[in-house]
């Protein structure tokens, strides 16, 4: 039921993120950040049942911190989107189970180029512009080909995102109210409410 | 008959020998220093180059742990990269269990305890390092110190190898409760420099603050090191 949405522009990325929780007919929470921060560049924007998120976050960030400091150093989007799905990949046929979620993750690298990721639980990786998870996917697809240009502008992002979400409001039975979307450009990640 | 060639054996008199020379390793190992300050904890330790044509900048002895938790030592540089690694998985870890930092008296307790496993294990010997663990608990700097046997406590300021007892002579009539950042890291570098053959490029410094660590680049250990030659 979350619905994950992103996409990759000249300088920046942005991931959005739908703030509802709900169960059954119930909705618990409004104000959910289902965008993880990864270290100051990178975002993981997970979709998926609540507590195999929270825990396939939890263990993706402190392994990705593991990492650095280990190394020495920094690890860049695309080593952190290949590691990110050797997890996913590793645990399909483990005996806990495949992780039930999937995910966005986006971010700059230090030379401000920004990548966008598409993850998903069986472990498919793919390098995308924008994109989207769950039910959003039927929705906006259509809207962000459409939009979507080259070298977009932070502005022309977030008003890409907005009509996206305008579009979620307007057509998707489920009543979602609040997003959380985040911006990651060469300064760092911004955060905001729409 | 020795007791000193097997780990599991005690000698008459109550010593584990091979404990006891694991510390001689240390003893030998090159000079490394810690200073608590009041907003800081500075580690400092020796770097010696094997020969000219070594890069003895690459050469890294601080290790970090943490975001805000470093580690140095005396002794053998393998054995401290092992017990480094585990250390920052054991960091990690319990982030996951708990949600927050481990303090910094856990985590010298958790490597202590990797330290003693080794001083009761046959067919393994001790880890042949002695370390200092710095960072911040509660907001308030600490430094600990741990040895081969397994011991572990805590100290104002400390130091290991080749030139201990020296360095902590030095260090015992000038360290004094809630030292700046800066003079610290005079202190630091002035007891360093005082055992260190040929100055700056042999020396590695590290900053631990609050939040985060500062591991000063080439230039900076330079120009300390000019600042405390001509402060003499």
């Amino acid at each position: 039921m979350d619905s994950i949405f992103g996409l990759q522009g000249g300088d920046f990325v942005i991931v959005a993120c739908d703030g509802s929780i709900a169960h059954s007919i119930l909705k618990i929470k409004e104000t959910e950040d289902k965008i993880l921060k990864l270290d100051d560049h990178k975002i993981f924007g997970i979709s998926g049942e609540g507590a195999d998120r929270n825990s396939f976050g939890e263990i993706v960030h402190k392994n990705h911190c593991l990492i650095r400091y280990k190394t020495g150093g920094y690890m860049n989007l695309q080593e952190t989107a290949h590691f990110v799905r050797s997890m996913y990949a590793q645990a399909i046929r483990s005996r806990d189970g495949p992780h039930q979620c999937n995910g966005l993750l986006g971010g700059v690298d230090s030379d401000g180029t920004p990548s966008l990721y598409w993850l998903d639980y069986l472990g498919s990786l793919q390098k995308i512009t924008r994109g989207a998870q769950g039910y959003a996917n039927y929705f906006l697809l259509g809207l962000l080909d459409n939009q979507y240009k080259p070298n977009l502008t932070k502005e022309e992002g977030i008003e890409i995102i907005k009509k996206c979400i305008k579009e979620l409001q307007t057509r998707f039975l489920i009543a979602q109210n609040k997003f959380i979307v985040k911006i990651v450009t060469k300064q760092g990640i911004e955060a905001f409410t729409i | 008959m020795s007791y000193d060639t097997a780990l599991t054996v005690f000698s008459p008199d109550g010593q584990l020998f091979q404990v006891e020379y694991a510390m001689e390793a240390v003893k030998r190992g090159l000079c490394c220093v810690g200073v608590r300050g009041k907003d800081a904890i500075i580690l400092g330790v020796e770097k010696k180059s094997a020969s000219r044509l070594q890069d003895v900048k690459t050469i890294k002895k601080v290790y970090q742990l943490d975001h805000n938790l470093c580690m140095t030592f005396s002794g053998l540089n393998a054995d401290a990269r092992i017990l480094a690694n585990q250390t920052r998985l054991q960091c990690q870890q319990y982030k996951i269990y708990y949600e927050d930092d481990p303090s910094v008296d856990y985590i010298a307790k958790f490597t202590s305890q990797q330290q003693q496993k080794f001083t009761q294990r046959g067919g393994a010997r001790p880890y042949g390092i002695s370390t200092l663990i710095a960072g911040f608990s509660n907001n308030k700097p600490k430094l600990f110190q741990t040895d081969p046997s397994g011991a572990c406590s805590e100290w104002k300021a400390t130091s290991l190898g080749k030139s201990a007892k020296q360095v902590k002579d030095f260090l015992e009539k000038h360290w004094r409760e809630g030292l700046h950042e800066k003079d610290a890291l005079l202190l630091t570098t002035k007891a360093l420099m005082d055992v260190v053959e040929s100055g700056n490029k042999n020396i590695e410094l590290c900053v631990i603050r609050k939040n985060e660590c500062w591991f000063l680049n080439e230039n900076e250990v330079e120009e300390l090191t000019k600042i405390t030659a001509q402060l003499q």
